[in-house]
């Protein structure tokens, strides 16, 4: 009876797949069957290593099944072959008992050597910290104040396409494009120290030839020195599982030139004018935007962008100074919905109605929803509703703070870093008023301002 | 020998109980045998459904059917299943029913105890499967179950665990049963070194369970207590470390992926000499290779977390190690090649298994080799290379030695002889379907593509496709092999005592079908 009813739902299930591919009309970008193009000297030691490797398998397996296929083909009944009897042979065990292991001697030679220069993490240019969220990354360029955290930039429409009359197309970097780039220079080294807040992740950009998991009360490094003239955007995602929106939180590196790089860092971390004309290719993906012009793959990208970079820029004085000083610089460049844990306007001050503070409020839920559920229900017995819930409908002090400090092992993060106190306040005010929740409590940037101290 | 066939027959049915009595209270190594070849075979595939629930979702990027929270408890419970549930069991099936047999022996040497290891298995599993009920669902942090993952985990976390020490008591018992048979219940003459390949394998199998199966349960109790009594193994938040729950888990991990793969090489090394009608090649060095992998395994299991940030010194021992490991593997392969070697070969559906898992397992053994190269390791790490090495292995290796074990061993537990066309059916479905299930997966994880995902980048859009077609007729293909079991059993030509052409074993000396009772006055092996 079972059996019978899996072959009727099976034979359903083919058939609406076989339906389904015949009418597919999912946006296919070109497919590769091998490592991402290196970018990096690491990268492309890996790639060869890789690629030796792969043709000293290729030859044992001819050469082993060769003598199998052979045999069965000449040493078959069918032909009356008669059967020897012998069963053991010194000499031959031997052989194929050293040779082995010769071959194994040349592969591990290349291996320790490219091994040793990957973890040589010493002499770097310049540091940077990378931390794993559930589900996105932070980093912070150490030795200066700039700050901030990556999130998936995907449109929620693209990904849930349960109901079939509401899917959108995809994207040509589809799960690959984020709100804002980690920025770094050609041809300097780079080190990253890599931990996590939650759970386990793991940071990687395959171009790079860079992997390295990401342990929360580990500090784990790694490092890259990205080719001249090889500047442009490179795409990685999480290789760790990390629970539900594992997939969900990738990696996008934008290189740029060592002067640009300084320039950016010196204004805090945005690009000046000229700059953003030089890289204006790559900026394209910062804004929530579908019909991307940049329709490309990896190699293609890093060689437009640099192509692009106007001979100008030369000329312009390299600042390496670090300047605080934000009102000089023309923004142009970053998303204004950028999370910034710099943020010092005085927000206190101003007047908020509870209207503004729950359309702001809507927005910044987005963090909410990626474990609360689109519905403020939750996942029961994982992650808990906001709906009607004790917290959003209790005491506002108790409200304010679990969304500011989090609730420690679990995966409640601390949002205080994340998130000004706008955003807390709105979203907070949000919450308690939204998800079926209706307590009219309004909370102001200033109770915020206040909790902070 | 002959008098002992003889022997049998005329009391075969003497204490053969039926019914309620038979089934669940038997000390019989036959019937417990069978019983854990339809749990295993049940267990296929109920993994097999969410290995197509997997398929289904991954053919198209964006989410189309289930979320990813689910996506997640699926790929957790079909490794879990077929790992624990399918594979292991398995093959306790085959050295049930085959170790006797083999090695002229009554029974297994402690029956009751043997009754008591199948019988926990279904409510090891009905508690596992019923965590798909409880508020959260089924597991959903991977089969590693990696903290502090798990310790996020809702209430199925303790299910699973407590599912996973019953089936570690019910492995340590069967492995302390197989254990004793063999060193005990061997016929007179039957010196260790006379012993079939399949008991070799197994005895060495069970040593690595009875030193595995208490780590992995040692790690989730600690899993346990981090959940639920405050203490912090695993967990960073009081100074607990994450990677030293891998470094456990994986202690017993590795040993594990041999515990199911060398039975697997043992029955290879039954079918290929009969079929070739010629001696095993290299008998001795067969066994010294079986021995020198066992031992390897346990000084390897880093290779699994190249990049969890081990200092070099240890990436250099674990790769060395794990290269090594390939030289008595290989010498497998040599002697199975050779054994081939001008012989007189035929073709029927066991030697085909034999032949398809030579060439497969080979091949993932292979991408094995590739893994090992820690560099190259840091890029395949976590992608969908490293899904289709380990399917190579475990689906190409061991569940298709399984079944070509099952065409070879069927006549003699039935007594009939199965459809040999249907057979030959059977394993072209499931080896073509198997690769276009496989095989674009090494591209995908060359290309890039993370494992665990529930939704990917457009540009691995084809590959999927082809990997969740190939998936559905993989799953499809399956319900032949239950079709020709059940009608073996049903009916069909009578099998002889011998069944094939002039096979070596003690097995082919009894009728087919076995008799309930079996060498009750012990054979004399010369």
């Amino acid at each position: 009876m079972r059996l019978v009813a899996i072959t009727v739902k099976q034979i359903a299930v083919i058939g609406t797949l076989i339906t389904a591919l015949i009418a597919s009309t999912v946006a296919q970008a070109e497919y590769r069957l091998n490592f991402q193009d290196p970018v990096t000297e690491v990268a492309r030691d890996i790639f060869g290593l890789h690629m030796l490797i792969f043709w000293i398998c290729v030859v044992i397996f001819v050469v082993v099944f060769g003598f199998m296929f052979y045999s069965i083909f000449a040493h078959r009944k069918s032909k009356n072959y008669e059967a020897s009897t012998f069963s053991h042979s010194t000499k031959v065990e031997i052989a194929w008992t050293v040779i082995p292991f010769i071959i194994l001697v040349v592969m591990a030679i290349p291996a320790t050597q490219v091994l040793i220069k990957m973890e040589d993490t010493t002499k770097s240019d310049l540091t940077i910290k990378i931390t794993g969220f559930q589900w996105k990354w932070g980093y912070e360029y150490l030795d200066s104040d700039v700050s901030f955290y990556s999130t998936l930039s995907t449109p929620r429409e693209q990904i849930d396409q349960f109901d079939a009359s509401k899917a959108v197309p995809l994207g040509e970097n589809y799960l690959l494009e984020v709100d804002k780039h980690l920025v770094v220079p050609s041809g300097r080294k780079v080190r990253a120290l890599i931990t996590a807040n939650d759970v386990i992740h793991a940071w990687w950009i395959p171009a790079f030839g860079s992997k390295k998991d990401a342990i929360p009360g580990y500090i784990n490094e790694l490092w890259f020195n990205v080719d001249e003239g090889k500047e442009g955007l490179y795409r990685g995602q999480c290789a760790e599982l990390c629970g539900k929106d594992h997939a969900f939180m990738p990696i996008v590196v934008e290189v740029v030139t060592g002067d640009q790089f300084d320039r950016w860092l010196a204004a805090g971390g945005k690009f000046d004018a000229q700059d953003i004309a030089a890289v204006s290719a790559t900026n394209v993906d910062s804004e929530i935007n579908i019909s991307e012009s940049a329709g490309e793959l990896l190699g293609d990208v890093a060689e437009s962008a640099a192509q692009a970079v106007p001979a100008a820029l030369a000329q312009d004085a390299v600042s390496s100074e670090v300047s605080s000083d934000d009102t000089e610089q023309t923004d142009l460049s970053q998303d204004e919905e950028a999370i910034s844990s710099e943020d010092d306007q005085d927000t206190g001050n101003a007047t908020y109605t509870k209207d503004e503070l729950m359309t702001k409020g809507e927005e910044v839920a987005t963090r909410c929803i990626a474990c609360h559920g689109a519905g403020g229900n939750g996942i029961p017995g994982v992650f808990p509703a906001i709906t009607g819930s004790a917290v959003a409908t209790g005491p506002i002090d108790e409200h304010i703070d679990i969304v500011m400090f989090g609730i420690e092992g679990t995966a409640m993060a601390a949002f205080a870093g994340q998130l000004n106190d706008e955003q807390l306040a709105s979203v907070i005010t949000f919450q308690r008023n939204s998800f079926g929740n209706n307590t009219g409590d309004v909370v102001l940037p200033s109770d915020i301002k206040a909790k902070r101290q | 020998m002959s008098d002992a066939a003889a022997h049998d027959d005329h009391d075969h049915d003497h204490h053969m109980p039926s019914g309620f009595q038979r089934w669940f209270m038997s000390t019989n190594h036959k019937d417990i045998g069978t019983l854990y070849l339809i749990f295993s075979l049940t267990m296929l595939f109920i993994g097999g459904a969410m290995a197509l629930v997997i398929r289904l979702e991954l053919f198209q990027p964006g989410l189309q059917f289930i979320d990813p929270h689910f996506f997640n408890q699926m790929t957790t419970m079909h490794a879990l299943i077929m790992v624990f549930g399918a594979v292991m069991p398995g093959f306790v099936g085959f050295a049930n029913w085959m170790i006797p047999l083999m090695v002229g022996a009554p029974d297994m040497a402690l029956p009751r105890m043997n009754n008591w290891s199948f019988w926990i298995l279904p409510f090891a599993f009905s508690i596992l499967l019923l965590s798909f009920f409880v508020p959260g669902g089924a597991p959903a942090a991977g089969w590693t179950l990696y903290a502090p993952l798990t310790i996020q985990g809702g209430m199925s976390v303790d299910m699973g665990i407590v599912a996973i020490h019953m089936m570690g008591i019910s492995s340590i018992m069967g492995a302390i049963n197989v254990i004793v048979t063999v060193l005990n219940m061997r016929a007179p003459g039957m010196t260790l070194m006379k012993m079939p390949m399949f008991v070799w394998t197994w005895l060495i199998t069970a040593f690595l369970l009875i030193a595995v199966m208490p780590v992995f349960a040692g790690a989730v109790t600690m899993l346990l207590t981090d959940r639920h009594f405050g203490t912090a193994f695993f967990n960073p938040a009081g100074g607990g470390d994450p990677v030293l729950y891998q470094h456990i888990f994986w202690f017993f991990g590795h040993p594990e992926v041999y515990i199911m793969i060398l039975p697997a090489f043992g029955i290879i090394s039954h079918i290929i000499p009969t079929f070739s009608r010629k001696p095993l090649f290299g008998y001795s060095s067969m066994v010294f290779a079986t021995g020198a992998i066992a031992f390897l395994s346990f000084i390897v299991w880093a290779h699994h977390m190249f990049t969890v940030g081990m200092p070099l010194q240890g990436e250099l021992f674990f790769m060395y190690a794990t290269m090594l490991i390939s030289v008595p593997t290989g010498v497998k392969v040599f002697n199975w090649v050779t054994t081939m070697w001008r012989g007189s070969m035929t073709f029927e559906t066991p030697m085909l298994y034999a032949i398809g898992v030579v060439f497969l397992f080979t091949l993932g053994g292979l991408s094995g080799l590739m893994l090992a190269i820690t560099p190259a390791d840091f890029q395949y790490h976590d992608t969908y290379f490293v899904v289709a090495h380990f399917h190579y292995v475990l689906f190409s290796g061991a569940v298709m030695a399984m079944m070509g074990g099952t065409f070879f061993w069927l006549p003699k537990w039935t007594g009939h002889m199965y459809n040999e066309t249907l057979g030959k059916w059977h394993f072209w479905l499931t080896a073509i379907f198997f690769n276009v299930t496989f095989f674009p997966q090494h591209f995908l994880g060359l290309a890039g593509m993370p494992r665990r995902y529930a939704d990917y980048p457009i540009q691995f859009t084809e590959f999927n496709q082809w990997s969740s077609i190939g998936a559905f007729g993989l799953g499809i293909s399956q319900l032949l092999f239950v079709y020709i079991i059940v009608s073996t059993v049903r009916g069909g030509k009578k099998a002889t005592a011998e069944v094939w052409d002039n096979p070596e074993g003690l097995e082919w000396t009894v009728p087919s079908p076995a008799p309930f009772h079996t060498f009750d006055e012990p054979p004399v092996i010369k």
